[in-house]
């Protein structure tokens, strides 16, 4: 009977996750960690590895619809990905290496960093034409959004979006679509690392799998008459509270 | 929009589709007899599932003639790669 109420708690987990997230405009990963962590009690590395996987299955499923509506640019996420791939493998290899101890202090001030990203973005108006440019910048940076995701289970939406839409001028929508579907397979890079050491819960997977994707159309439906910046402004700062708990400070 | 795709795109969200119910009946495999190997089966069809979509857009963008693309496919597809030969070691 156990096994079994632990499921469902993962699949409510998931339902919030999705219902958050889709509301809030971000992928998944950045509150999957804290919330198994802090609310689930798991080991730091086996969260970010879970939340990678997680993460392949939720990308999947919105890219199949960006790239059908053909809003995914193909040639920018093809000529990101191999760095953000590699900084992935990267940071995944940095974080096994590290106690878990550690590693948890460490994802609690990259959750700090992320979140001031967010608050950043809730005050910069996105570009929204433009001939894309910067694609050295471009690369580079993607590299450490690569290593930010391997490192923290994160897909890394929050830091590619913004490297795509205000450094290289892509128009927001089509880096939303085109960070969606990078996300997937930097995912990818990353959980391979952490799926050959061992360190994925197959529970977690499955039960955040099924629960984001209903939680995300609930969300989507309940944003309705909601500002979306108000939104994004109050996540922000619980991932900042996160940040600061898992720090420790 | 680079390309047509065609029905590529499903390609992803089926091969997830089909990796996660491999974990599902892996799971309570698992609990039967204790044996992980269906849900490790089915954490390998999530995880090579963007790859495999790589495979099959570069062969789709050769045969288009979008050589750029499916260049940059490979390219890619060889970094995920090097990534499974790196964690092994």
């Amino acid at each position: 009977m156990e096994p079994l109420i632990r499921f469902l708690e993962v699949i409510l987990s998931g339902i919030g996750v999705g219902i958050i997230s889709s509301m809030a405009g971000i992928g998944g990963g950045t509150l999957m960690v804290p919330l198994m962590v802090l609310v689930l009690g798991v080991d730091v590395k086996v969260a970010i590895a879970s939340s990678l996987l997680t993460i392949i299955v939720t990308s999947a499923s919105s890219s199949t619809v960006y790239l059908k509506e053909g809003l995914v640019n193909l040639k920018a996420a093809l000529t990101l990905e191999p760095s953000t791939a590699l900084g992935a493998i990267v940071g995944a290899s940095i974080t096994i290496g590290l106690p878990s101890n550690l590693v948890k202090r460490i994802f609690g001030f990259g959750l700090i960093a992320i979140s001031l990203v967010m608050l950043a973005r809730t005050f910069t108006r996105p570009k929204e034409k433009g001939e894309i440019k910067h694609w050295t910048l471009g690369v580079l940076s993607s590299f450490f959004a690569g290593m930010a995701s391997g490192m923290f289970g994160i897909g890394g939406g929050v830091l590619k979006v913004p490297i795509m839409n205000l450094i290289m001028e892509m128009p927001i929508k089509e880096a939303v679509a085109t960070s969606s579907f990078m996300v997937g397979l930097t995912a990818s890079s990353g959980s391979m690392v952490y799926a050959i050491k061992g360190f994925v819960d197959p529970v977690l997977v499955l039960g955040f799998a099924l629960g984001i994707m209903p939680g995300a159309t609930i969300g989507a439906k309940s944003l309705k008459g909601i500002k979306s910046r108000y939104i994004k402004l109050i996540f922000s700062l619980v991932l900042l509270y996160a940040g600061i708990k898992l720090v420790g400070w | 929009m680079d390309a047509d795709l065609g029905n590529l795109p499903y390609l992803l969200r089926w091969g997830v589709i089909l990796g996660l119910s491999v974990l599902a009946v892996g799971i309570v495999i698992e609990h039967l007899s204790g044996s992980p190997l269906i849900w490790e089966a089915g954490l390998f069809l999530i995880v090579v599932t963007p790859a495999s979509f790589l495979v099959a857009l570069s062969y789709r963008m050769f045969a288009e003639g979008e050589h750029r693309i499916a260049v940059l496919s490979l390219l890619t597809l060889t970094v995920v790669v090097i990534s499974a030969f790196l964690s092994l070691s």
